[in-house]
């Protein structure tokens, strides 16, 4: 596991009752890369979540899976989980040990039935062992294998961007990092908090209705109709790498995102209130804002070996 | 000195013999008089938090309390221990599983996702699954599916049974599906899928059709 900062706020994941454990790792990171997980045996969690991206799908504004059926979101970047409350853009998923369950079974994902899953595992040369050496007992279940999906997942750890390194006091702001660090405090930490770089919260930041995919976001989940076209706030670390970007993938580039919060805001139903009258920013301070958000970027996270597929495994 | 106590949950025509289990029993079945109307091909419940009481107070409770009764794969009965000295006078139990237990990650037993009993593509359980036929189904071969469940206020879709009993050696906890289907305008509700007021709604009334035969 990476050095989490000893300032950072508690996990929401409950470590104590469910400690991690390098057999039980090593077992999530190899079924993580596994495209047995698919009807079809040719998608993978990775196909969606490439480490080198963050873990997210580059490229695609919306994700595709198995028979290249394509989703209706740009597949989330998988950092920082542990602090995490809910998952997926709409927090349709409650908890880590569950999320695997969505994209396994989803017809346009991987396409899978969990049932015939655990059967593949059981009957695969290698997994029984495997599973035996992580949790005692030979028979796959299907609790075993979402925990040892959750417990990769949950090494996926980034807290060694520049920006940490300034934290620490182990390098410094360049003058226009600094600059922008400033803005960024002003104009949009209040839902980009840090250290997490999100509050984890539901808000909709005025993007236009997609008229074909007609996505309302978390209203979809709560059957609220004060929740409609609320999506969860993305942590902005590692943003670089992490495009397009938004919820459905509508935006190539940092500078369109910015461009969208100071004259692009659509008053649609929900609106956060923090961008009522949008966000006033010259260009020169976008600029600097772009250069202070690439300080998130944590080349040791994007290409740490323990992250990628396991070469030296069979 | 413990005894054994068994909830069996069965079609109308599947009877236990109590004289063989020489054990007191719970067992739950259909009422089913106008069989011609309908069919059923789905027919699974979770029961939890089953509680003994008498006069009021709670006087049993089992523990980790959460079954999955399957009527048409007949898993219709569960087991636990209970002190032969414990009298009651109500049973009660919730009609799903609690929210709590949703949001606890991946779990097994009953509570595995492989069960059918789970929804993949939005966390939560599902309480009450009920599929089938039914005449009066302006739909595709006159099909319903009623997947109940939900966790998140308002829409808490798990709701509490409480029956009047006695202590008795067999006891028998009656589902009365034909009093159900009565209360349902298949014309307009021939599929609930999702939690919401819909789910909510039937899930009240299917905690009300659940008796003790006495």
């Amino acid at each position: 596991m990476s050095k989490v900062p000893k300032s950072w706020p508690k996990t929401v994941y409950d470590f104590e009752n469910n400690p991690l454990d390098s057999k039980t790792i090593e077992l999530g990171r190899k079924l993580f890369y596994d495209p047995l997980l698919s009807l079809d045996n040719t998608i993978s969690c990775s196909s969606c979540h490439l480490s080198f991206t963050a873990f997210t799908h580059v490229d695609h504004a919306l994700s595709h899976g198995i028979g290249d059926s394509i989703g209706t979101r740009n597949s989330p970047v998988l950092i920082n989980l542990a602090w995490s409350k809910h998952f997926m853009w709409d927090g349709a998923v409650n908890h880590i040990d569950v999320q695997a369950l969505a994209p396994i079974t989803h017809p346009s994902e991987m396409g899978e039935d969990l049932e015939n899953v655990i059967r593949k595992l059981n009957q695969h040369n290698s997994y029984p062992q495997l599973f035996k050496e992580a949790f005692g007992s030979e028979t796959i279940s299907s609790k075993h294998l979402l925990k040892a999906l959750a417990q990769f997942q949950l090494t996926l750890i980034s807290s060694n961007s520049k920006y940490d390194k300034v934290k620490r006091k182990e390098a410094t702001f360049t003058k226009q990092e600094k600059s922008g660090y400033k803005l960024f405090k002003k104009n949009c930490a209040s839902c980009h908090s840090e250290p997490l770089f999100t509050t984890g919260n539901f808000e909709n930041n005025g993007l236009p209705i997609d008229s074909f995919l007609k996505d309302n976001g978390r209203g979809k989940i709560t059957q609220l109709e004060s929740d409609n076209y609320k999506f969860k706030v993305p942590t902005l670390r590692n943003i670089e790498f992490s495009f397009p970007y938004m919820h459905d993938g509508r935006f190539k580039s940092l500078k369109e995102v910015l461009n969208h919060y100071t004259s692009g805001i659509n008053h649609t139903p929900n609106l956060s209130p923090k961008l009522e009258n949008g966000i006033e920013l010259t260009s020169n301070q976008k600029a600097d804002i772009i250069a202070f958000v690439l300080t998130l970027t944590d080349k040791e996270f994007l290409f740490n070996p323990a992250f990628q597929f396991p070469r030296d495994k069979n | 000195m413990k005894c054994f106590l068994i909830c069996l949950f069965s079609l109308i025509h599947l009877q236990t013999d109590a004289q063989d289990l020489k054990k007191q029993s719970v067992k739950f079945t259909f009422k089913n008089e106008k069989s011609t109307d309908f069919s059923i091909e789905t027919f699974k419940f979770y029961v939890s938090q089953l509680v003994f009481l008498k006069n009021g107070e709670i006087v049993f409770e089992e523990r980790n309390s959460f079954h999955l009764i399957d009527i048409i794969n007949t898993k219709n009965q569960f087991s636990f221990d209970v002190n032969e000295s414990v009298e009651y006078d109500q049973i009660q139990f919730l009609l799903g599983i609690d929210s709590l237990t949703n949001v606890s990650g991946a779990l097994d037993g009953d509570l595995d996702p492989t069960k059918g009993m789970y929804w993949a593509w939005q966390s939560g359980y599902i309480n009450f699954k009920l599929e089938g036929i039914h005449l009066d189904c302006p739909t595709r071969d006159n099909k319903f599916e009623f997947h109940l469940g939900g966790y998140l206020p308002p829409f808490l879709a798990a709701k509490k049974v409480l029956l009047n009993c006695t202590n008795q050696e067999l006891l028998q906890v009656e589902f009365n599906l034909e009093a159900f289907f009565n209360q349902i305008n298949f014309e307009t509700t021939q599929r609930i899928m999702s939690p919401g007021q819909n789910a909510v709604d039937l899930s009240v009334i299917c905690a009300k059709q659940f008796r003790i035969i006495e």
